[in-house]
């Protein structure tokens, strides 16, 4: 593609030159920072917490030492309350919680004198009942359904019986036995 | 005679041979000297730390140019509240170009100053690589990570616009 007048007069127009003074701040930061210059500086460990150091510390400095004033703060309050507890100083928090303990022990003390000791042994596992052959089962469970449908209508009717026994062999069967008081 | 060591050998010939080819494609490109300082800063470190990156360029003048695009344009976005800052209220905006004695000469080059600056940054970076750097459109593709229509397309446009805006004056003084 041929250039034309226009694009000839653009090409003449010189374009400003670097400043001098560049050459040597440029070069001499980037310097710094080959890894020729780092690995002739330190051995390996040392050159590991550099790198660290540039990449991880130097580009947030200011919150890194938040932080690190922070801690300090944290770790000298808490040094503080251990030589406060060391030296049998009690919080006053401290205090009112032995003293609620201390009340709590004694109501348990009062509630144990007048019900009587109570009993912490573990409960005594229920006792399930072998379920009957299914041939008994299902004329029995039948009669006894029955039955129980009669009594609880006879208790609805305004006569008063009392439950026996309830048992459950299978959650489908429900036995109530009633007797009349 | 102390020895040279053969990184900052290869550094300062680096600086020597394309510094000032990457300041002009800079300053073209954001309008402000110390963006372009910290561009070079930045693209002369990036080399200090990996100089492995210049080992597979085949023409590196090239690819210094798309080094310092790729910084220019990540600058640019990062900046992008501060480029509007510069268009909207005319902060002092350095020119790429020399002065001139010539009255003509240097009202020619303001109004060119100028009128890159109206060009859209893409086009303006194609205009630049073309004009002052000579590159083909297929070395402005590469180094621009696009089509070499595209760059044709976008040289088009910006010279067209560029003669739209200087043809009074290009035709006083031709």
């Amino acid at each position: 593609m041929n250039m034309d007048d226009f694009e000839k007069k653009l090409q003449r127009q010189t374009l400003r030159q670097i400043p001098s003074d560049w050459r040597e701040a440029i070069l001499q930061t980037a310097q710094e920072r080959t890894p020729a210059t780092v690995q002739r500086l330190a051995p390996m460990l040392i050159r590991a917490v550099l790198i660290a150091w540039r990449e991880l510390v130097q580009p947030c400095r200011y919150a890194w030492f938040g932080m690190a004033a922070l801690w300090l703060i944290f770790w000298m309050v808490n040094a503080h309350t251990q030589l406060a507890d060391s030296a049998g100083w009690v919080a006053p928090s401290t205090r009112v919680a032995s003293e609620r303990i201390r009340f709590l022990k004694d109501q348990r003390q009062v509630l144990v004198e007048l019900t009587g000791p109570i009993d912490l042994s573990p409960a005594e596992p229920t006792r399930r009942t072998l379920p009957k052959p299914r041939t008994d089962r299902g004329a029995s469970g039948h009669n006894q359904v029955g039955m129980a449908r009669c009594a609880v209508r006879a208790a609805f009717s305004g006569s008063t019986y009392a439950v026996l026994r309830t048992t459950a062999p299978h959650p489908a069967q429900l036995i109530i036995e009633f007797q009349r008081c | 005679m102390q020895k040279r060591m053969p990184g900052r050998l290869d550094l300062q010939q680096l600086y020597d041979e394309h510094a000032q080819a990457l300041f002009a494609f800079l300053m073209n490109f954001t309008r402000d000297q110390h963006d372009t300082r910290d561009l070079l800063q930045e693209i002369f470190i990036k080399l200090a730390r990996q100089p492995s990156l210049l080992s597979g360029a085949r023409d590196l003048r090239a690819f210094l140019l798309r080094l310092a695009h790729n910084s220019a344009v990540d600058l640019m976005r990062r900046r992008g509240a501060r480029g509007k800052y510069h268009e909207q209220f005319g902060v002092e905006q350095f020119s790429a170009f020399n002065a001139d004695n010539n009255p003509d000469e240097r009202a020619f080059r303001e109004a060119l100053s100028t009128a890159l600056g109206e060009l859209p940054e893409d086009q303006r970076a194609v205009v630049h690589l073309k004009i002052w750097e000579n590159l083909t459109f297929e070395q402005i593709a590469q180094t621009l990570d696009i089509p070499p229509n595209t760059a044709a397309s976008r040289y088009r446009y910006g010279l067209d616009k560029l003669r739209t805006l200087l043809r009074p004056l290009y035709d006083e003084i031709k």
